[in-house]
């Protein structure tokens, strides 16, 4: 099927993807509504790159032929449907960056067009949607997160005290005051092991924070665009990041 | 030029504009399409088995005036096939011009 617009063949070719449950079909997306961009961007008309492109089954068809019958059943599970990303379900889309961003807008061309613009059932929707599950959503999650700095803290601080308290002992027990046998030194790697853990649990802190800043920044813009018809915030790390693989 | 002949050799195209320096889909595929007839569309396919094959990569760049960029550029291992695959053209289409001209077992 050959169309004329960028918004059908888009959609034309995403439902031949999905109907022939071809991998990786966001990525395959992507690089044709890109290729639309290159083309809008060098002042070609929508109808010129749609013909210069060809005919969508054909474009599926080389897909097939190129990997060769090589779809795996795992592949086969993950059709195209499931990796559009719905308006819906913004925390699905919480850590997945840029590329998921981008894959969005490039598999859903219509539903972008949908956004453009404030609705009334929209707003009304996204209000809804903030009072009844983004706020308790958020504030479980954030308790959760004091809790997580709460215990890295008493496990970096412990692991410090013990490991200085061990040290203290064993200035007491080489200036001859009393006996302290191995008890210095296994106090000393207790001290050392609490405080890698508390390392640890600082990463994990710093990882669910700054999921916890795009999960808000993905409800922010999610309001944004019912209200004003596009994003007002960028999610942290989207400039230069490199595809997932 | 046949469809059958200009597939065997697309990829040899790829290949060697990719050695030369990273393009993004839409400048590369205007490479081609401009020394070829081609449908566009069939070379994203085949860019797709390049990829999966560990011969190409890409990778996204941001842009100050537009939506961000997917640029591919060739692998280490893009870079041997390229160089197999140019030798193999260079003397396969050697021994089709000399029977072309006539001027086979004439030394």
């Amino acid at each position: 099927m050959t169309y004329t617009t960028r918004a059908d063949f888009m959609s034309g070719l995403r439902e031949a993807l999905g109907r022939n449950n071809i991998p990786d079909a966001r990525d395959i997306l992507i690089d044709f509504d890109q290729h639309f961009d290159g083309g809008a961007a060098a002042g070609e008309s929508e109808a010129d790159v749609c013909a210069k492109l060809g005919d969508v089954d054909e474009i599926v068809k080389q897909y097939i032929s190129e990997t060769d019958g090589r779809f795996t059943e795992a592949q086969k599970e993950t059709p195209v449907q499931e990796t559009v990303i719905t308006d819906n379900e913004p925390e699905k889309n919480m850590n997945t960056g840029d590329f998921a961003q981008t894959a969005k807008e490039a598999s859903a061309p219509e539903i972008k067009n949908e956004r453009s613009g404030p609705s009334a059932g929209g707003i009304v929707g996204v209000i809804f949607m903030d009072i009844f599950l983004f706020s308790w959503t958020l504030i479980t999650l954030l308790s959760l997160i004091i809790s997580l700095y709460a215990v890295t803290i008493a496990f970096a601080a412990s692991g410090i005290a013990i490991f200085v308290g061990a040290i203290m002992i064993a200035a007491v027990g080489a200036a001859g005051f009393i006996s302290t046998g191995f008890a210095p030194i296994s106090l000393i790697f207790c001290g050392i092991m609490m405080c890698a853990f508390g390392g640890m649990l600082v990463i994990a802190s710093i990882a669910a924070t700054r999921g916890f800043i795009n999960l808000i920044i993905a409800v922010i813009n999610l309001n944004a665009r019912r209200f004003t018809g596009h994003n007002v915030c960028r999610k942290i790390g989207r400039k230069y990041r490199e595809e997932r693989d | 030029m046949q469809t059958q002949l200009k597939r065997g050799t697309l990829e040899l195209c790829v290949l060697t504009i990719l050695c030369r320096c990273d393009r993004y889909g839409y400048e590369l595929v205007n490479i081609i399409s401009d020394c070829m007839h081609i449908t566009e569309g069939t070379i994203y396919p085949l860019m797709k088995r390049l990829k999966d094959a560990g011969s190409i990569d890409s990778y996204i760049v941001e842009s100050q005036e537009g939506p961000p960029r997917k640029y591919y550029r060739i692998t280490e291992s893009g870079r041997k096939i390229q160089k197999e695959q140019e030798s193999e053209w260079r003397s396969f289409s050697e021994a089709i011009n000399k029977l072309i001209n006539g001027e086979e077992g004439s030394k």
